[in-house]
């Protein structure tokens, strides 16, 4: 069924991109900060967690279309375990900026 | 009875491509948005509260949009377990509805929280 939409794959490896390139920019923005800016390692150390939460966004964008045109039941754990790895780094950021004392999170 | 099961099968074949619609626009929202915050917040020193909020605020709207996608992703999954009851498709539909709970509880507990965040930025800026 799922095979009509024929820009399906394309899509999810966009978006895969996508996240990766979010990923990776939020790691070499920590990496600048650090060297250029001068800020502090917790610093650099959030901005890459920042980074790692919102590839995962994309990443669940990514795996749910997949989910749409494979529909078989590692496709869906695979959403799942995605889904709990987002929740679970977004809990660590939450803590950590939390103890920083940075603007509340 | 051919005509209604076919009839069924393409509602739900537009309901997977109204899904999929949504969460590639959903990402090109979010890709834009993110684009711009960068290119406003790259110039200024001090990554302020304000930066995360902002980038906050993009991961919320994309979290609603996926959870609106899989919503539709659970109808799509209604109508062809109507057509083709295998325990198979039931399992499945059961799993995405069980995900489609999770993810929206998720997003609920992190909408509040913002939203609690903007109360509290509000009420000190009207005691200060």
């Amino acid at each position: 069924m799922p095979p009509e939409i024929p820009f399906l794959p394309v899509l999810v490896g966009l978006i895969e991109f996508g996240g990766a390139l979010i990923v990776v920019g939020h790691g070499a923005g920590a990496l600048v900060s650090l060297a250029l800016r001068r800020r502090s390692v917790e610093h650099a150390r959030l901005m890459v967690v920042e980074g790692a939460l919102s590839g995962l966004g994309f990443k669940l964008a990514a795996t749910l279309l997949k989910t749409i045109e494979l529909q078989s039941p590692q496709q869906i754990a695979a959403f799942a375990a995605i889904l709990a790895l987002r929740t679970f780094i977004k809990a660590v950021l939450t803590r950590d900026r939390k103890r920083l004392g940075i603007a509340s999170p | 009875m051919e005509t209604f099961k076919t009839l069924t099968l393409w509602f739900g074949a537009g309901a997977e491509a109204a899904a999929a619609l949504i969460i590639g626009l959903a990402t090109i929202e979010a890709t834009l948005r993110s684009l711009v915050v960068f290119a406003r917040h790259s110039s200024s020193q001090p990554p302020t509260g304000r930066l995360h909020d902002v980038k906050e605020e993009i991961r919320l709207r994309l979290g609603r949009w996926l959870a609106l996608a899989l919503e539709f992703l659970v109808a799509a999954d209604i109508l062809r377990t109507s057509v083709a009851p295998t325990w198979t498709e039931i399992g499945q539909l059961a799993a995405i509805v069980v995900l489609r709970t999770l993810l929206n509880y998720f997003l609920q507990n992190e909408i509040d929280k913002a939203e609690a965040r903007e109360q509290d930025r509000a009420e000190g800026k009207r005691a200060a």
